[in-house]
């Protein structure tokens, strides 16, 4: 007996992970191929932008969303737990091979994409911030993670692969636009003149003052890698809970 | 050799059913002392006839004596049933055969057949 | 008795110690007060205590929503009850379960329900999956949706007989099969009842396709056991007593139902099948049928309940 449930889950998942894989390999060859100053227009460059986010959307709706609820729709479920296997150990397994995989792929993507890419001005927001491999790798993890979860709590797998997409995007845009700029207290300044030029503003207070500024919160921009690994840990965490309510709904089945 | 089958539609128990079979074809001579009965898995196979019924109707027969276990051999028919000439046999058999026509043209149906079968014969060993 | 039994066996492959279990009292299975109540306040089972004898071919009958299926999923591990308990022998039982509606891989092939069978079980016997599937003639390498309903079911038995079970549990294993298949199937699943030490629990609602293939019988209403025991006792403790109407009811034993059709009465009744009553004429007796005793139980039942 080789590794457990292996075959059984490439047999499964093989469309998708081959699918991946073309893509993390064309996305792979494209960031090789472009020159570093190259325009933003081109095929090559569109490939490049979008990669790491369509790998996360594939992992996250056509691989993690349907797991749970293709058994359920098909009855298989029924097959697949009453055998020596129980289901939180056949969910332990498949999740620990499908989601190596796809975070060796992202690893790979992002890593490339991070050394390719050229540095934009604005360091708090895309690409710039985002393009940290390690959060890329973290956004992989929360959209498989969170396919996982909405599968196992509606057991259909349309529906569970509209709301990964729908809440990928909300919780991305909400920590992106609101959470981000308060990983750490931001600095005060009194205007924008005294405020440190290799900063970002995240706050402006109106009142008494030059040009009708009271007041200036900003985050220095040296703090970007720190905030890259703060949001890193936050998706992680978040990937953590996700994974853990999915294998509990699952556990709470199991009679034996 | 006998082919058992069992009669899904009958009262009877199943094993007796076999039981029966294995007395009838003794009676009319299919199977003789000494011929091998086959075995559990070989009934199971050829008549779809649940294991632990083939086993208790041959249980049955061993204790009635007409059958004896060898060890490691089989089970082996050890008595013939029926004194009967097969002449007699033959001709009872085809005046039963043609009362059963009879019956039929009359508008008997199987069970029928079989009720007043049970009926005459509880009658004739309640008088004798 | 052990030693006959024994020298019955020679020549056949079953052991000793099947034979003895047929009439031992070690049992494969046993729910204790089993209640599953269903979303919406349905008792599917309620107050539920049986339990299976090992190496029996027992036969779980009752109408539709009697809670035959909601047992088997239990027993299978796949549905938690409301409360109550199973317990399974002593020293563990392998459990495989064949559902009703033989669920499988739409896109893999027979061949690939086998890996996926070995995949999913510490045990497995290939060859005997194999096997199974080759005496049906299915084929190992078209995906299982674009098979027949009965080549199907055929490759669910295969992957249950493959994870080599001492209890195989069977949801109207012969629903969807044509009736040679029926008798194919009831046949080849007996004859591996010989070879593995098996015990089978099947539900059906055919009743008379169990005779001398089941030879235990759970009959369930609402739920609950209303019957169980041995085939052939059972039937020997049945009978239907016939005579004029209008006579008082029998006194012996215990009449399971009374029918009163023109100027004639028919009694089922359940008695010692060591003392069958003896009735004078105009009484007549004659043996009923596994189906007649199940019915009548089943109607009596019902008029208790109404």
């Amino acid at each position: 007996m080789n590794l457990a449930l292996a075959q059984l889950t490439w047999r499964q998942h093989r469309a998708v992970l081959i699918t991946g894989l073309a893509w993390t390999l064309l996305v792979s060859g494209c960031l090789l191929a472009i020159s570093d100053t190259s325009s933003l227009a081109g095929p090559v460059e569109t490939v490049t932008i979008g990669g790491p986010t369509v790998l996360t959307l594939l992992v996250g709706l056509f691989l993690a969303a349907p797991l749970l609820p293709r058994e359920y729709e098909q009855g298989t479920y029924v097959f697949a737990w009453s055998q020596d296997v129980t289901a939180s150990r056949w969910l332990r397994l498949k999740v620990g091979y499908l989601l190596s995989a796809v975070l060796l792929m992202s690893v790979l993507i992002s890593a490339l994409h991070d050394l390719r890419a050229s540095p934009v001005s604005h360091p708090f927001s895309m690409p710039m911030f985002e393009g940290f491999a390690p959060v890329q790798v973290a956004y992989v993890a929360f959209a498989f993670a969170l396919g996982l979860a909405l599968g196992a709590l509606t057991r259909r797998t349309l529906l569970a692969m509209g709301l990964t997409l729908v809440g990928f995007l909300v919780v991305r845009a909400f920590v992106a636009a609101v959470c981000r700029r308060f990983y750490l207290p931001p600095l005060h300044a009194a205007n924008l003149e005294v405020m440190p030029r290799d900063s970002t503003a995240v706050g402006i207070q109106f009142g008494a003052g030059p040009h009708g500024i009271a007041g200036v919160d900003y985050q220095p921009n040296d703090r970007v890698p720190s905030f890259q690994w703060i949001e890193t840990g936050l998706f992680l965490t978040l990937a953590a809970g996700l994974l853990v309510l999915a294998w509990w709904l699952v556990r709470r089945r199991e009679v034996r | 050799m006998v082919e058992f089958r069992v009669d899904r539609g009958g009262g009877l128990p199943a094993y007796l059913q076999l039981v029966q079979q294995a007395r009838e074809a003794l009676r009319l001579g299919w199977l003789r002392p000494g011929d091998k009965l086959p075995t559990v898995r070989e009934v199971v196979a050829t008549s779809g006839v649940n294991p632990n019924t083939v086993l208790k109707a041959y249980r049955e027969l061993e204790f009635a004596g007409l059958v004896e276990a060898r060890q490691g051999a089989g089970t082996f028919v050890k008595a013939a049933l029926g004194s009967v000439e097969p002449e007699v046999m033959a001709e009872l058999r085809e005046q039963l055969g043609d009362w059963v026509r009879t019956a039929r043209t009359a508008g008997l149906e199987d069970e029928d057949i079989h009720a007043l079968v049970g009926v005459v014969l509880t009658g004739e060993n309640n008088n004798g | 008795m052990g030693d006959q039994a024994e020298d019955l066996l020679a020549g056949s492959s079953i052991s000793a110690e099947d034979l003895l279990a047929g009439s031992s009292t070690s049992t494969a299975v046993t729910v204790e007060r089993l209640a599953k109540r269903y979303r919406g306040g349905v008792w599917a089972l309620d107050d539920c205590t049986l339990s299976v004898p090992s190496g029996r071919v027992a036969a779980l009958v009752g109408m539709n929503g009697a809670g035959k299926t909601t047992l088997l999923s239990i027993m299978a591990g796949l549905l938690r009850p409301t409360s109550g308990e199973v317990r399974l022998r002593e020293g563990g039982e392998r459990v495989s379960l064949v559902a009703q509606d033989r669920p499988l891989y739409r896109s893999f092939t027979p061949a690939e329900m086998l890996m996926a069978g070995r995949q999913l079980n510490e045990v497995w016997d290939q060859e005997r999956a194999v096997r199974w599937l080759r005496r049906f003639d299915i084929p190992l390498d078209r995906p299982c949706g674009k098979l027949s309903g009965g080549q199907q079911a055929q490759v669910s038995f295969a992957v249950a007989l493959g994870a080599r079970p001492s209890l195989l549990l069977l949801d109207e294993p012969l629903a969807n099969l044509d009736p040679l298949a029926r008798r194919e199937v009831t046949r080849e699943l007996l004859a591996e009842v010989v070879d593995g030490d098996m015990t089978v629990l099947m539900s059906t609602h055919v009743i008379a396709e169990l005779v001398g293939v089941a030879d235990y019988l759970l009959l369930l209403a609402r739920g609950r056991l209303l019957l169980d025991g041995d085939v052939d006792e059972l039937l020997a403790a049945h009978r239907h007593y016939s005579g004029p109407r209008a006579q008082a009811p029998l006194l012996f034993g215990e009449v399971v139902q009374a029918k009163h059709v023109g100027s004639t009465s028919t009694y089922l009744v359940r008695a010692d099948p060591e003392h069958p009553p003896v009735v004078e004429e105009p009484w007549t007796v004659r043996p009923a049928t596994l189906e007649d005793l199940v019915v009548a139980h089943l109607e009596s039942s019902r008029a208790v309940a109404a």
